[in-house]
């Protein structure tokens, strides 16, 4: 109690961006020292005992940081969280199953990248939202179809994780992007395979662009825990 | 006193509550002209504090909150030599969600294209959310596609996704 409220409603960093909230925070706050102090004549500590007290600070500690959606209730070892993109021109194999590779790692927490920068495994069991981007090119000016991607589960594809873009001559660049929630367990692995009709259709990346522009990745993949 | 502890302790509990779904159709969907179509979701993947319809049209949200919903739809000539565009949007209640509406074209060299549009919206309980499309034509919809091949996934024509961003219950 005597260190539980004012503690939290001190470290928060969201009380800004909930100004109601913290209105409301800061009202139950004028309430706590009367509880803190044991005022017998005092608010509802006139009803309440020792142990009571206990009980009452402990769901106000607990209350209070979901009323201003304080995320510092959540350990650090459940969060997980990962992005990761890749500046590399890939072309799919037309004979065998293949998995798109992100070499730049942005921020990984609760997840481990293989060697071959293909997997991503899990440390944390939850339900996870995915978000990729797939920038699709053709490398041939007279070449047209279109490019497949979808994501795995332990080596198997994630029933309605596919998804299909055509380009063409009057259209030589697409941007595929999904969203999509997956429930995972510790040691799952997550890749992102590709399929294209063509050789000359695949994911491309633009680099050393003018005017400060940020370099174009040709897949950027971002998971994190919801739940 | 009793009250207090309860009232409290219900917060908390009715706080931790969390509130997700994911569905999907595998099917080939057309809109219908002018007023267009609902799209239907013939599939769950995931499904918490949230209902599908009857009609599996549209989901029915059991906990108020803000929520983070994204659509993915694979809008598709239907029909050899069409070329036009199809829109899609989000409806609360029934009614269009401003700016929530994507618009893509398709021609006959590129027949299927891939729309997604992620969206930050407050819903109550008992709020009905769905995807709306319509089009310049009856052959240009919404296509599903039968596992591509062996080592591939089916491409659904659409998935709806949708999860509490504010974890905790606004009072």
């Amino acid at each position: 109690m005597q260190n539980g409220i004012p503690r939290v409603i001190q470290k928060s960093r969201n009380f800004e961006i909930c100004a109601q909230d913290f209105n409301q925070a800061l009202a139950n706050a004028e309430a706590i020292p009367v509880i803190h102090r044991g005022n017998a004549n005092t608010g509802i500590s006139r009803f309440l005992n020792h142990k009571q007290y206990k009980y009452l600070s402990l769901l106000f500690a607990c209350t209070i940081p979901s009323l201003l959606h304080c995320d510092e209730t959540v350990p650090q070892d459940q969060v997980a969280y990962v992005e990761i993109s890749s500046e590399k021109t890939q072309i799919p194999n037309p004979n065998e199953k293949s998995l798109i590779y992100a070499e730049n790692v942005s921020l990984l927490k609760n997840f481990e990248i293989s060697k071959d920068r293909t997997s991503l495994t899990c440390k944390v069991d939850g339900i996870y939202l995915i978000g990729s981007g797939t920038q699709v090119g053709i490398l041939n000016p007279r070449v047209s179809g279109y490019i497949d991607s979808w994501f795995e589960l332990n080596g198997a594809p994630i029933p309605a994780s596919n998804s299909r873009q055509y380009i063409s001559q009057s259209a030589e660049v697409a941007l595929m992007t999904n969203a999509f929630l997956i429930e995972l367990k510790v040691g799952d692995v997550i890749r992102t395979g590709f399929s294209a009709s063509g050789p000359d259709i695949g994911i491309v990346a633009f680099t050393n662009l003018p005017n400060n522009e940020p370099d174009i990745v040709s897949f950027g993949i971002s998971l994190f825990k919801i739940y | 006193m009793r009250f207090i502890f309860f009232l409290l302790l219900t917060i908390q509990l009715s706080a931790l509550e969390e509130a997700y779904a994911q569905v999907y159709s595998i099917s080939a969907q057309r809109p219908e002209k002018i007023v267009g179509s609902l799209l239907i979701s013939e599939e769950i993947s995931l499904m918490k504090n949230f209902e599908l319809s009857p009609t599996k049209d549209y989901l029915i949200c059991k906990k108020k909150g803000i929520y983070f919903v994204a659509c993915s739809i694979q809008p598709a000539a239907l029909n050899l030599g069409i070329n036009g565009h199809l829109g899609a949007w989000f409806e609360l209640n029934k009614k269009p969600i401003e700016a929530s509406t994507s618009r893509i074209y398709v021609t006959e060299g590129s027949p299927i294209a891939l729309i997604t549009i992620p969206f930050i919206i407050k819903l109550n309980e008992g709020d009905t959310f769905g995807t709306r499309i319509s089009s310049t034509g009856y052959d240009i919809g919404i296509t599903y596609i039968n596992a591509p091949s062996n080592n591939e996934a089916d491409v659904p024509s659409y998935v709806l996704t949708i999860y509490k961003v504010n974890r905790y219950e606004e009072i």
